[in-house]
């Protein structure tokens, strides 16, 4: 039964990192676009994601559950300890939000509120992305002090460190590259397809190299990471496959097909989400002075783990179907 | 202010916030399936323009419930961590159903709002009620959790361990069909009320009048309805308390001595220090009789408990009065138009009923503040009643107070930038008698 509810806590962290994420990412994109480009990328986001965006958001709060239900220790551990980063990443989600409804549904869609709607909302896109990748890091970099004292030493030191900062940045290029490329699906227009196809090529290329620079910062501030990732064959196999997915993504984006790059691009990214998660396996906190938390160990008594097991199954049984019917009803007419 | 204070106000401010967006969340799907099927059947154009500006309503108002929630369900952590390690694992059970009923009504929200002329006509309108059906059903487990807090069930304890959880009895708690019986049908009458009141307010000055009327008539049939059904359901939650929390009942009754034929207090006020009410009226043996239903029965009283274990009591007093006060009006204006419905319809034209309707707008969810302030000033000093205090649960984090101050701050912009762009929506219609374009 536990595996149940692991297997379905990181099918929502999955999820909610690939469709959560290339909604985020659509929010940054138009950061870096033209002001005609804004128009379009803007009306396509509206038509594609509007109708999923609510459903999107719901991952992150079914992994919260899981947690909270199952794994209190975990749960509790990581809302003291990265407490400052939570908070931000939450005025982050209250800001994008509300932006991206208030832009939709004023009714006088006049320039200056609309200026300060979209501001908002690309702005709280790039900076709950970037934070997002700053909890991620923290995590993962065996820094967070168990028996520290001193506040800037256990409220902030632990999360704010070199390598947290480049995972920062590469979760929010791993936004942009999702949701280019899950935009060239919903394009109509051959140059809409262009665009996002040649901005999906270029972030590719970016993940790439900045993938690398943020090991290689690790490696120097001492996280332990490349180390254990080159001594453990399975998260190594993880990595060589993110490897082969991004060659295969690159052979076959020139064709601006609609699904193949989708499911490419998030082979991609599953893969370097298992590398790090396989690396600290079995942990999924990770302490600079003591072994860290981990499923197992902190796993709640096995009858509430049960009936969470079957609420997920039965929940599944609507819900999956539910999703599905949804974003096919709304695709994108050819 | 210390980190206790500042985290139980957070707290108290987020879920003070939330509810107003849960109840809205919870009541306006089903206004607007009203109000569609009136257009399904009988294709009148002021009823597809009151849908779907209603149904806007529902999008604005959910995204902002949405986004609260999830930050409610960070801060429980954030500030309680040590509550959350203990209590996570037993009352998880609705948190964890609720998943399914949220994402039912976002799914449902989906299709409702991006389907017009996609679906057939009546399954459209079917994924609109599905709507409130999902949402009442998430409101009706989250409080499932709060009845948790207010009458522990489903585990053992003992010198601090807690065993034999069973997350099941623990949903079953004795509070949770009251509170949710409560709660549910607040919803329906705070919501009823306050649309009701927007509607009144512009039927009375003139514009569009042909749309307002239909809209405040129908809010205003939803909200007298449930302003019945409250205070017997009122009721029924006293003398629950009275048997499950007696401290909370004493407090909020303001009920310091322990006596037979026990007094209800009305008005007045609470001087916590000598332990009196002052200047307020008496009734002898009214609050034996709401607490056990007979004049002479004893009610238990605030000296039946050492003073490290009562609630604050001036708060939790003048919280119920408010609500009970905001209750009975309600139901006046309820009772005034349910009549005038049924016999006297040009009352409901009259400038003074419109005038009362436009002045009841906030009390509902005032009644909703008030209440919610009773039951959780009225669980004080604990966290997890009779088990857990609410000092214990609070996280190591220093400096609260600037999170207090920060989400102040966003919400009170929050709530502006919501009544802003509500106000919009109607100027719009007025002005234009059509709706706004959407991209
Ligand atoms: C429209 C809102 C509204 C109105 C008119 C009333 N209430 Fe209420 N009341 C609530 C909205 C509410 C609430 C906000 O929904 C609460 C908070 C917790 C709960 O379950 O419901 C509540 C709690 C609450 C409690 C505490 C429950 C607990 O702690 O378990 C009692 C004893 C009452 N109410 C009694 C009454 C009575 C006797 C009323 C007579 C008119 C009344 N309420 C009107
Ligand atoms: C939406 C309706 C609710 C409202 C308006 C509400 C209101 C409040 C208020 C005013 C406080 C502060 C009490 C104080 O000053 O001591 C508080 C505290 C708290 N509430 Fe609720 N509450 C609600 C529902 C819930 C639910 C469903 C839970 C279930 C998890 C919950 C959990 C808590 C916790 C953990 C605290 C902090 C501890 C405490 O002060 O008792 N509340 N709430
Ligand atoms: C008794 C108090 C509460 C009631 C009645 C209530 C009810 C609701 C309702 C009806 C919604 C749907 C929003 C809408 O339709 O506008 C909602 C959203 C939400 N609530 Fe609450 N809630 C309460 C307290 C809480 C608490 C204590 C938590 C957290 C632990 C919470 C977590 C959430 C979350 C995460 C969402 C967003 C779900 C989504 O994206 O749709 N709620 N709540």
């Amino acid at each position: 039964m536990l595996e149940i509810v692991i297997i379905f806590f990181w099918i929502s962290i999955l999820l909610y990192i690939l469709l959560g994420g290339a909604d985020f990412g659509a929010g940054i994109l138009e950061i870096f676009s033209s002001q005609q480009n804004k128009i379009r990328i803007r009306t396509l986001t509206y038509h594609t994601i509007g109708p999923v965006w609510e459903a999107n958001h719901m991952w992150l709060i079914i992994a919260i559950v899981i947690l909270f239900v199952a794994f209190p220790d975990i749960y509790a551990t990581f809302s003291t300890y990265l407490h400052i980063p939570v908070l931000l990443m939450l005025i982050g989600i209250i800001a994008r939000g509300t932006a991206f409804i208030f832009r939709h549904y004023d009714a006088y869609q006049d320039g200056t509120s609309q200026k300060l709607y979209n501001f908002i909302f690309m702005a709280s896109s790039l900076f709950t992305a970037f934070i997002l990748g700053i909890i991620g890091g923290a995590l993962i970099s065996h820094n967070i002090p168990a028996t520290a004292t001193h506040f800037l030493d256990i409220y902030v030191l632990s999360w704010v460190t070199p390598f947290t900062l480049a995972t920062g940045v590469l979760s929010t290029i791993i936004c942009v590259f999702l949701a280019a490329t899950y935009l060239i699906g919903e394009s109509n227009k051959a140059e809409d397809k262009d665009y996002f196809r040649k901005k999906s090529f270029r972030f590719s290329i970016v993940i790439f190299a900045w993938g690398g620079i943020a090991l290689l910062i690790g490696k120097i501030t001492d996280v332990p990471l490349l180390n254990m990732m080159l001594k453990s064959k399975w998260s190594l196999s993880c990595f060589i496959l993110s490897g082969i997915s991004l060659m295969y993504y690159w052979r076959i984006i020139r064709s601006g097909e609609k699904w193949r790059p989708r499911i490419a691009a998030g082979a991609v990214i599953m893969w370097i989400m298992a590398t790090a998660g396989v690396v600290i396996h079995p942990e999924i906190i990770t302490f600079k002075d003591q072994a860290g938390l981990s499923f197992y160990n902190s796993a709640a008594g096995t009858l509430t783990i049960r009936y969470l097991a079957w609420a997920l199954l039965i929940g599944g049984i609507f819900i999956i179907p539910g999703v599905i019917h949804l974003i096919v009803s709304f695709q994108a007419k050819e | 202010m210390d980190d206790l204070i500042a985290a139980r106000s957070l707290m108290g401010l987020s879920l003070g916030f939330h509810i107003i967006f849960a109840c809205i969340g919870m009541v306006m799907p089903f206004m607007m399936a009203v109000a569609h099927y009136k257009w399904n059947t009988t294709g009148k154009e002021k009823y597809y323009i009151l849908t779907k500006s209603w149904s806007k309503g529902v999008a604005i108002f959910f995204v902002t419930g949405a986004v609260s929630g999830t930050l409610l369900s960070f801060e429980l952590g954030l500030l309680w961590p040590t509550f959350m390690k203990h209590a996570g694992p037993i009352f998880g059970m609705p948190f964890s159903l609720e998943g399914t009923a949220f994402f039912v009504e976002a799914i449902a929200l989906g299709f409702y709002m991006y389907g017009w002329g996609k679906f057939s006509k009546w399954f459209h309108w079917f994924t609109g009620v599905l709507v409130g059906i999902s949402g009442v059903a998430s409101g009706v487990l989250v409080v499932a959790a709060n009845a948790w807090m207010n009458s522990p069930a489903g585990f053992n304890y003992q010198d601090g361990v807690y065993s034999n959880i069973d997350p099941l009895k623990a949903m079953m708690n004795d509070a949770w069909f009251t509170q949710a019986l409560h709660m549910t049908i607040a919803a329906f009458s705070a919501t009823g009320f306050a649309v009701a009141g927007i509607h009144a307010y512009h039927y009375y000055k003139g514009n569009y009048r042909a749309f307002h009327k239909s809209a405040f008539r129908i809010a205003l049939a939803i909200g007298a309805i449930a302003a019945f059904l409250q205070p017997i359901s009122g009721d029924i939650s006293a003398k629950d308390i009275a048997k499950r929390q007696p401290a909370k009942l004493a407090a909020m009754e303001a009920h310091y001595h322990t006596e037979p034929k026990a007094p209800l207090i009305i008005g007045g006020i609470v001087d916590e220090k000598s332990e009196s009410v002052k200047y307020a009226i008496r009734l002898p043996g009214f609050l034996s009789f709401l607490a056990h239903g007979n004049f002479d029965e004893t009610v238990t009283g605030l000296d039946q408990f050492p003073k490290d274990e009562r609630p604050p009591v001036a708060i939790t007093h003048y919280s119920f009065q408010v609500m009970v006060a905001c209750g009975m009006l309600m139901m006046l204006v309820g009772f005034i138009f349910i009549i005038s419905r049924w016999k006297y319809a040009h009352i409901l034209e009259r400038k003074w009923f419109l005038m009362l309707v436009i002045l009841c707008t906030p009390l509902g969810f005032i009644a909703v503040e008030a209440g919610w302030m009773v039951t959780e000033l009225g669980r004080q000093p604990w966290i997890i009643y009779g088990i857990m205090k609410t000092k214990d649960a609070l996280t190591p984090m220093p400096g609260i107070q600037y999170s207090f101050y920060m989400f102040a701050g966003i919400y009170l912009l929050l709530a502006v930038m919501v009544s802003w762009l509500m106000n919009r929506q109607i100027r719009y219609i007025n002005e234009h008698r059509s709706l706004p374009k959407i991209i």
